[in-house]
């Protein structure tokens, strides 16, 4: 039996009736608080549905369990059916009914199942004007073909308002409110399962007892529609018409509200729809086995024949008692419109032909009251003929108009022109998704409707109001007349497909396994043999202009930093230069004049003016023996040789004077050849002849630094054995003569003399052989630079000395010389020495007289500036 | 003119234009001088090898074990072999190899170091600082007592005042910045006039034996013109 049938035919017989149900005070303008006494259907259900106890009820049904409390959680059944139609005038209905679209992946299985488990099998017709059907019409869209509209001064009210919600709506939609996202529907689903749970068990109890195949060919594939995927008829309903319609529209994206959605897979499927094993399984017991078992199949899309029932039996639904449970808010009768307060006195077409309490309509009087098999193949058959008015025993006076002639125009109902409620796989479903379907459709004009609906619409051609057209159909059937407002609903005619809601999306077929033949099932190897490298999308960056001005920026800093600085500019002939090279001038006048006047302008140094620690030196020297050993250390740069050699000249001829048996080491790399020019030029006499006889060798480098010389003063013949300057083989060894004694170390030598131009130098020989020095009471004599002698006069001044005698500088040689008797290089150069060093000394007091005054002055101009300031 | 003639004046032309690069960076650095260093420097190091390989590597190690291997080898192996050891330093990734050699190199190093400082210059200079009023060391002084005393005097002071100035040690005081004790910071201030005079004393050195060096140039390169003129006139 078709489900618009069933509603024209209820409100055809309404019309006739005179007396406005019960149920149809509901339909009055004013929102859902407002809505009458609850029907007495409800209470007969709740009685039906009572005695399924909560045992038996789903898990899933916490969420709408938890809002019991809410009152409006207890709306009747038949009043939630009929909530669409006061939720148009109300906008707060708006609001909460756009909460209440049908989650056909979780909420709509959870909250619907409610009441269409508590139907018969899916197999078992309902009969005509039954409020299954009645309220799938509703819910589905339905309900606007065929529920009949009011009249228009009736209705004006809140159909004027129709436009301007269904604008609302568009912009709920637009905002996720149709999305099932965990964010938004969680905290909405209290609401939801307040306001419109019943209106959404209606239409789903509808769907169950309806007909034996589903609208809604659900697949199980698992890439669930996104909210944007939802059947195009329910959106634009949802967009379009008033709330309940987009309250409805279901969604399958499952995947994205975890929470609220129910998976179309098989257990959670099987869960949500079929934890009514108990229920159903009552309510079966009055049908027979043969027609079930015939019809069971195909009743739902929900229904997986690899589900099991025990599983529904522990998801037994707490949402059945609570949808059992009697609404607590009586009607506001006053604010019911005429036609409606008319409709409401005459009796519900639910109560008419009942045979239990008086309230339970006629469809749920067959569950209440256990049926023969018979009784329950004719319901499984159908009877739409019985779906109208008369039926319902209404008075015709008291249906208004709208009413009657929709009773008048009442479609017949028969299998054959019903839209299935569901529709397996392999069945056409009404809802099986067209992806063609453009999903901007113009909103706002409810030119879409469901395709079931339009296949309807176009199969029986349903005149538009005022203009009933006469179609052909079949036999037994009325055709039903269509009011303009749900023509104009009416999907075009290409889009009328037959199936609503299928996923064509993947056709495939699983071939092996446990899920052989079942579609849509995730293709695993396939999809993993096509896995590959996700590919590189490019980011490109939109800079504005005064972003890539400061980079621009930034880079020319950057490449500043790198840049190597601009060569020094070419020297100029600047104050400094000049000066520089006035100073030059100086010293060169006064070397050249000491060279040139080749006398000595300076005296030499007397007796009286010679340094104690030359006197010491020279004191040493004068009191070792003739041929003794002595070991001479040459530790000082090339740059420093004219110095020292000055300085040490004057000991270097008094040792050869001795007759001294010369040991020569270095601790600098440089010191063996400094050694050898050296005494090459000790052993020149003034008339350019060499000394014949000298008894020396160059033992070399000392290398390691201060471990290496104590290592030497330890054991120096054995660190330093051979000859460097030995040009005969059978010679090398240096420590071959008698007077030395290899295991006595430094004890072999009377005297120990280091000329160095470096004062850690000598202050490591001090600090290395001193104490073996000062054991074996060897002296320890030091020509040094002046540039060191400040460092080294302490270790001269210590008591006992560690230092026995030093010699400095150039004034050391030359007061060396002088004691000697004999002029030198130090005397050579001690004019010039003397002369350059007083040029220096002018130079440094003019030059701070120079600064010290230019100082003054630019304090003084400074001073004066401020003062004027 | 014999070889050892030329030689000379050979050697004596290469010092001269040596020389006057050198003084050539009077005018500023410029290529002259650069060559000049560059010069000295590579000269330097190639005769810094050629005396370690011939005065170290030669005599001290390969001559001996030549010579006597039995008997030196024991002095020479233990160097050779760390030596070696030491080579792994030239390739980087074998260089932490090496680190037990540089180890003991630097340990002995610094023991040596540390040591000789203790021993020869801490305790030695500690003892001569308290000594320098020491009566014992009157009679050595040839000014006087009271140049004795003076000299004694100002050393004592000079030391005392140059190390007190060494002491950074500040006292917080609550509320205020920290800073020195005011006995602190005058004493510093006297030693810090003992530094001042010790620098100016080792400026003066190395001015002195900078000008050491200038005058023994100058000095060449006056004989060396002359040479040039006196050889130049008698080929005349």
């Amino acid at each position: 039996m078709g489900m618009n049938d069933d509603l024209l035919g209820l409100l055809g017989d309404q019309d006739s009736g005179g007396d406005v149900p019960e149920w149809l005070r509901t339909l009055r303008p004013e929102g859902e608080s407002e809505i009458g006494q609850p029907p007495a259907v409800v209470e007969s259900e709740d009685d039906r549905l009572s005695h399924l106890g909560k045992d038996a009820l789903p898990d899933f049904s916490v969420d709408e369990k938890s809002s019991d409390t809410a009152p409006d959680r207890q709306m009747p059944e038949e009043q939630a059916a009929l909530n669409w139609l006061s939720s148009l005038e109300q906008e707060s209905a708006l609001a909460e009914m756009n909460l209440a679209i049908p989650d056909f992946a979780a909420e709509g299985e959870v909250k619907n199942g409610s009441d269409w488990p508590s139907q018969p099998d899916q197999a078992e017709p309902v009969e005509p004007g039954s409020q299954g059907d009645e309220t799938f019409q509703t819910e589905a869209g339905a309900l606007f073909e065929e529920k009949p509209f009011p009249p228009p001064d009736e209705l004006a009210e809140w159909l004027a308002n129709l436009d301007d919600k269904s604008a609302g709506i568009e912009q709920e939609k637009q905002a996720g409110a149709f999305a099932p996202q965990a964010d938004a529907a969680e905290p909405d689903l209290p609401v939801q399962a307040q306001d419109h749970t019943p209106a959404e068990d209606d239409w789903l109890t509808s769907l169950q007892s309806s007909v034996a195949a589903s609208p809604f060919t659900i697949d199980e594939e698992p890439e669930a529609p996104t909210p944007i995927e939802q059947p195009d008829w329910l959106s634009r309903l949802g967009g379009e018409g008033p709330k309940p319609e987009a309250a409805a529209t279901p969604d399958l994206s499952s995947a994205e509200n975890p929470a609220l959605a129910v998976d179309f897979g098989a257990e959670a499927t099987s869960n949500a729809f079929f934890s009514q094993a108990d229920w159903s399984s009552e309510v079966s017991q009055h049908i027979p086995d043969a027609e079930v078992g015939s019809q069971a199949t195909p009743v739902s899309p929900f229904s997986f024949e690899e589900q099991p029932l025990e599983q529904a039996e522990s998801a037994s639904a707490d949402w059945f008692s609570e949808a059992a449970q009697p609404t607590h808010q009586p009607p506001a009768e006053d604010v019911l419109p005429d036609w409606l307060r008319q409709a409401g006195e005459s009796e519900s077409p639910f109560t008419a032909g009942q045979t239990h309490e008086g309230a339970s309509p006629n469809w749920l009087g067959q569950f209440e009251a256990p049926a023969s098999q018979s009784e329950a193949a004719q319901s499984l058959n159908g009877a739409p003929k019985e779906a109208n008015f008369a039926a319902l025993n209404l008075d015709e006076g008291d249906v208004p108009d709208w009413l009657a002639k929709l009773d008048m125009n009442a479609v017949p109902s028969g299998e054959e022109n019903s839209v299935p409620a569901f529709v397996l796989d392999e069945e056409t479903s009404p809802f099986e998704v067209d992806e063609n379907l453009d999903e901007t459709a113009p909103v706002g004009e409810f030119g879409q409707t469901p395709d079931w609906l339009n296949q309807i619409s176009s199969e029986q051609a349903l005149p538009p109001m005022g203009e009933p057209r006469v179609q052909e159909t079949p036999a037994g059937l009325a055709l039903a007349e269509l009011p303009r407002w749900l023509e104009a609903m009416r999907p075009s005619e290409r889009d009328v497909s037959g199936v609503m809601f299928q996923d064509k999306s993947d056709s495939r077929i699983e071939a092996a396994g446990l899920l052989a033949g079942v579609p849509g099932i995730l293709p695993v190897e396939q999809e993993a043999a096509r896995m590959h490298k996700p590919p590189v999308y490019s980011i490109k960056l939109h800079v504005a202009q005064e972003q890539q001005d400061r980079v621009d920026v930034l880079k020319e800093l950057l490449a500043d930093e790198e840049r190597p600085p601009a060569g020094a500019a070419p020297a100029a002939l600047t104050t400094v230069y000049i000066l520089r090279l006035l100073i030059l001038g100086a010293f060169i006048l006064g070397v050249i004049f000491a060279f040139w006047a080749g006398v000595q302008q300076t005296p030499t140094p007397g007796p009286g003016s010679i340094p104690q620690e030359v006197l010491d030196l020279r004191g040493v020297l004068d009191n070792i023996s003739s041929g003794v050993p002595v070991l001479v250390a040459f530790d000082y740069e090339p740059a420093s040789a004219p110095e020292m050699e000055a300085a040490a000249m004057g000991v270097m001829d008094q040792l050869i004077l001795k007759g001294s048996v010369i040991r020569a080491v270095s601790t600098t790399v440089s010191g063996p050849a400094l050694a050898r020019r050296m005494l090459g030029q000790a052993m020149t006499r003034p008339d350019g002849s060499s000394t014949a006889s000298l008894n020396m060798a160059i033992l070399g480098f000392i290398p390691g630094g201060a471990a290496g010389l104590q290592a030497f003063g330890r054991d120096p013949a054995g660190l330093l054995r051979y000859n460097l300057e030995s040009t005969d083989s059978s010679n090398l060894n240096a420590w071959a003569e008698p007077i030395f004694t290899p295991a006595k170390g430094l004890a072999n030598f009377q005297l120990v003399l280091v000329i160095t131009d470096n004062a850690d130098t000598a202050r490591t020989w001090v600090e290395q052989t001193g104490p073996q020095l000062q054991q074996d009471n060897i002296p320890l004599l030091m020509v040094v630079s002046a540039q060191a002698e400040p460092l080294i006069r302490p270790y001269y001044q210590t008591n006992p000395r560690q230092v026995a005698g030093m010699a400095t500088g150039v004034m050391g040689g030359v007061f060396m010389e002088s004691l000697n008797g004999r002029d030198g290089i130090a005397r050579r150069y001690m004019d010039a020495y003397s002369l350059t060093l007083m040029v220096a000394v002018v130079l440094l007091v003019i030059g701070s007289l120079v600064n010290l005054v230019s100082g003054q002055m630019a304090l003084n101009k400074r001073l004066k500036g401020e003062g004027k300031a | 003119m014999n070889l050892v003639e030329i030689a000379d004046l050979m050697g004596a032309v290469i010092g001269f234009l040596l020389t006057v690069m050198v003084f050539s960076y009077l005018f500023g650095d410029n290529v002259l001088f650069r060559l000049a260093v560059h010069i000295f420097i590579g000269v330097a190091a190639g005769y810094a090898t050629m005396i370690v390989v011939y005065s170290i590597l030669r005599y001290q190690l390969i001559v001996p074990l030549l010579v006597s291997p039995l008997e030196n080898i024991l002095v020479a192996g233990p160097p050779l072999l760390l030596g070696l050891w030491l080579l792994l330093r030239i390739s980087k990734s074998t260089a932490r190899y090496a680190t037990p050699v540089l180890a003991l190199m630097v340990g002995i190093g610094a023991a040596a170091a540390v040591g000789g400082a203790v021993k020869g210059t801490l305790f030695p200079q500690v003892n001569a600082a308290m000594g320098v009023l020491d009566l014992d060391t009157l009679s050595g002084q040839t000014g006087g007592v009271l140049f004795w005393f003076f000299n004694g005097l100002v050393i004592l002071v000079g030391i005392v005042t140059t190390m007190v100035y060494f002491n950074f040690g500040l006292r917080a005081r609550s509320g205020q910045t920290a800073r020195q004790r005011p006995w602190i910071e005058t004493t510093g201030l006297i030693g810090q006039g003992f530094i001042a005079v010790t620098f100016g004393t080792l400026f003066a050195g190395v001015y002195a034996a900078a000008l050491a060096a200038f005058v023994e140039r100058s000095y060449f390169l006056w004989n060396f013109f002359w040479s040039l003129v006196g050889r130049f006139i008698s080929i005349q």
